[in-house]
């Protein structure tokens, strides 16, 4: 009885963080806050998921192999969106600031912030996001 | 509760396709044929058909994914638009189209026990896989028993995949200078 | 709760192929592409438990290992322009700079 309540509570709590990412995805306005719902989903949503389900079937093949797949889906997401992360800012897609607080950071972070600026503007794409995309990756297959 | 999720699966599915058709940046494309093979893979397997969902999953998502890349190389990353309609060919589409659907008003209605599928070819099998010394499982059984010449084929498939996974996991000692080669170039 | 799960995944589903479909930039479909591969993990999960078939969990596990392999498989080709590509070169010369 208190195992059903547990793992419900989890489960609930899983299947809401899942609807909050879901209604991120469709609201916020660019790719890196995107990222963020997303993220919110793959981890949140799907550890609390899958906490619920282990609680409930406990020590089995079934709860080893749902370790397993907390584990994959835990640590390959941050993965996955850090590389979209880093290939957009490599495309040239500026992240949507109000304003930019990378260049006007203080001195401890100094260091690393500025050599992800220049990496950002190595590409140098001026004209707009959209019309660059498929030119930078036609470009690079044309060769 | 399965249909449900059938209806909201072949929604989304019917959404995918419309978006591929009109999608002119093939890598677009390439990336929306890949969430079509996983809400497909879903519909497979809320059918209850789990090997196929297996094989398109892996099929769909993971190799044709590098095979359109990688055909993608070769040519432009953008769709040209079809210079002028072709009427033939919507006219040989619609009317395949319609030979098939035309075609299934004949078949018995899906899951009713009374198909001839069910009355006359399975009995047989499900009688018969119990005396010959098959496969436990009625579905290995006719898979690579009574159709064991149709699979010689897919077996022959699935050993090469087995000795190819044995060379893989074997060849990782051999070629250590290699590896030490890329360490040190990532170092410096 | 498993029901209450299953038809948020859907949802979430949803919404990922809608922005999948709109996404104004590749990024978005690549990030929305990566999320109904996660979401279907997940929703195998939920309805395996649903319908008291949880070994659809080991179709669940090659989903979620295909999805990532998928994902990265695109993003280094819209990084690099190829797949042959000795990415520990290029990421020496990165990191110097």
């Amino acid at each position: 009885m208190l195992v059903d309540l547990i793992s419900g509570l989890f489960i609930g709590a899983g299947g809401l963080f899942v609807l909050i990412g879901a209604l991120g995805i469709i609201r916020l306005p660019d790719v890196f806050s995107r990222m963020q719902s997303v993220s919110l989903i793959e981890t949140v949503g799907a550890g609390l998921l899958c906490m619920g389900f282990i609680v409930k079937v406990g020590f089995s093949l079934v709860g080893l192999k749902l370790i397993l797949l907390l584990t994959i889906i835990f640590f390959l997401g941050p993965v996955v969106t850090h590389a979209v992360a880093q290939a957009a800012l490599a495309a040239g897609v500026k992240p949507l600031l109000v304003h930019d607080r990378r260049s006007a950071a203080t001195k401890a972070d100094a260091q690393p912030v500025s050599a992800s600026v220049d990496k950002i503007k190595t590409p140098n794409v001026k004209a707009s996001v959209k019309k660059a995309l498929p030119k930078s990756g036609s470009k690079k297959a044309d060769i | 509760m399965e249909i449900l999720v059938d209806a909201v699966l072949l929604t989304l599915l019917v959404v995918i396709t419309l978006a591929i058709l009109f999608q002119r940046n093939l890598f677009a494309v390439v990336l929306l044929a890949g969430a079509y093979s996983f809400l497909m893979a879903s519909i497979m397997l809320v059918l209850d058909a789990v090997d196929v969902a297996m094989t398109e999953a892996a099929v769909g998502a993971g190799i044709s994914t590098a095979l359109f890349l990688a055909t993608l190389y070769l040519t432009h990353g953008k769709e040209y638009l079809q210079p002028n309609f072709k009427f033939q060919s919507i006219l040989v589409v619609v009317l395949a189209g319609g030979m098939l659907i035309w075609g299934m008003w004949d078949m018995p209605e899906f899951g009713v026990m009374q198909a001839p599928l069910h009355e006359n070819t399975a009995p047989g099998y499900l009688d018969a896989s119990k005396n010959h010394l098959m496969p436990p499982n009625v579905v290995t059984a006719v898979l690579a028993d009574y159709r064991s010449f149709d699979t010689l084929g897919e077996t022959t498939v699935i050993f090469t995949a087995g000795i190819g996974v044995l060379l893989i996991l074997r060849g990782r000692k051999k070629p250590k200078k290699s590896k030490n080669k890329a360490e040190n170039s990532h170092e410096t | 709760m498993y029901l209450f799960a299953t038809i948020a995944i859907l949802i979430a589903m949803c919404c990922a192929v809608a922005r999948a479909v709109v996404g104004p930039n590749i990024f978005d479909r690549m990030l929305a592409a990566n999320t109904i591969g996660s979401l279907a993990v997940l929703l195998l999960v939920c309805f395996g438990f649903l319908m008291g078939r949880p070994e659809w969990l080991d179709i669940a596990l090659t989903y979620g290992l295909l999805n990532t392999a998928a994902t990265l498989t695109v993003l280094k080709y819209y990084r690099h322009g190829d797949l042959s590509v000795d990415a520990d070169h290029e990421k020496g010369a990165d990191d110097a700079g």
